[in-house]
């Protein structure tokens, strides 16, 4: 990851900035933050509970931390802004979301307890669909 | 995937701009995937190159750009850490949920 961003420290023009968009898990090095699902029923988002991740699914994200911060540490970047924010994902069903995380977030995984409660109100609403939030960061640094 | 809408509210888009003057900048994208994000911002730069490893994102990327913006589009495969392009070509670099 150190490498990638010597890289695009040596495409960038000076001054340049990078932005490291990517979730956030690891503001305290202690816990991972969950991942919020809901099912949305005319507008109203109701809890559902969380999906959980691997630990290396987890550990890849502490890393990519790890790495930004010896790039600042090695003076090629400036750190200029962060943002945290909550981004959004809407499936239609759950069996898209179930596939989505087989195919796709695949450091991902529904626990029973949740996926109980989903059906549960996918089925007293048919036509409520599935909202997923998840924290995100982004990393504003300035070419030195 | 259908039947999953990403970020329908653009919040993504709107930090990011809020943060980067991307407005006809020369931009690199680490990591587009199938170009989701490369769709919402390349209305504003001037141009962008979109890397993927994913030689299977990347034909989806190129499938799905619109074509007003292909002229100044391009997507390559590639990694992060194998970029050949010439010193200070870009003005931004933008590593999308990539490190």
């Amino acid at each position: 990851m150190v490498h990638a961003l010597t890289k695009a420290h040596r495409v960038l023009a000076s001054p340049g900035l990078l932005l490291d968009l990517r979730p956030d898990r690891d503001p305290g090095g202690r816990r991972a933050k969950p991942l919020d699902t809901y099912v949305v029923i005319e507008g109203s988002h109701v809890e559902a509970g969380a999906l959980v991740e691997t630990p290396s699914y987890y550990a890849d994200f502490v890393a990519g931390d790890r790495a930004v911060q010896r790039v600042i540490r090695q003076r090629l970047f400036g750190l200029q802004a962060v943002e945290i924010f909550r981004l959004r994902w809407y499936f239609r069903t759950l069996d898209i979301l179930e596939q989505t995380l087989a195919e796709d977030w695949t450091g991902t995984a529904l626990p029973a307890s949740v996926r109980r409660r989903l059906t549960g109100l996918l089925n007293a609403h048919p036509k409520a669909q599935i909202a997923v939030t998840e924290t995100f960061r982004l990393n504003v640094l300035r070419k030195r | 995937m259908r039947g999953v809408r990403t970020d329908p509210e653009r919040l993504e888009v709107r930090i990011l701009l809020r943060h980067a003057p991307l407005r006809g900048a020369r931009v690199l994208e680490v990591g587009c995937g199938d170009g989701r994000l490369t769709r919402r911002i390349a209305g504003v730069v001037q141009s962008l190159v979109g890397v993927d490893p994913d030689t299977g994102q990347i034909e989806r990327a190129k499938r799905l750009l619109p074509a007003r913006v292909r002229g100044k589009i391009e997507f390559q495969v590639g990694h992060a850490e194998t970029l050949r392009f010439p010193g200070q070509s870009f003005q931004a670099v933008i590593f999308s949920w990539s490190l």
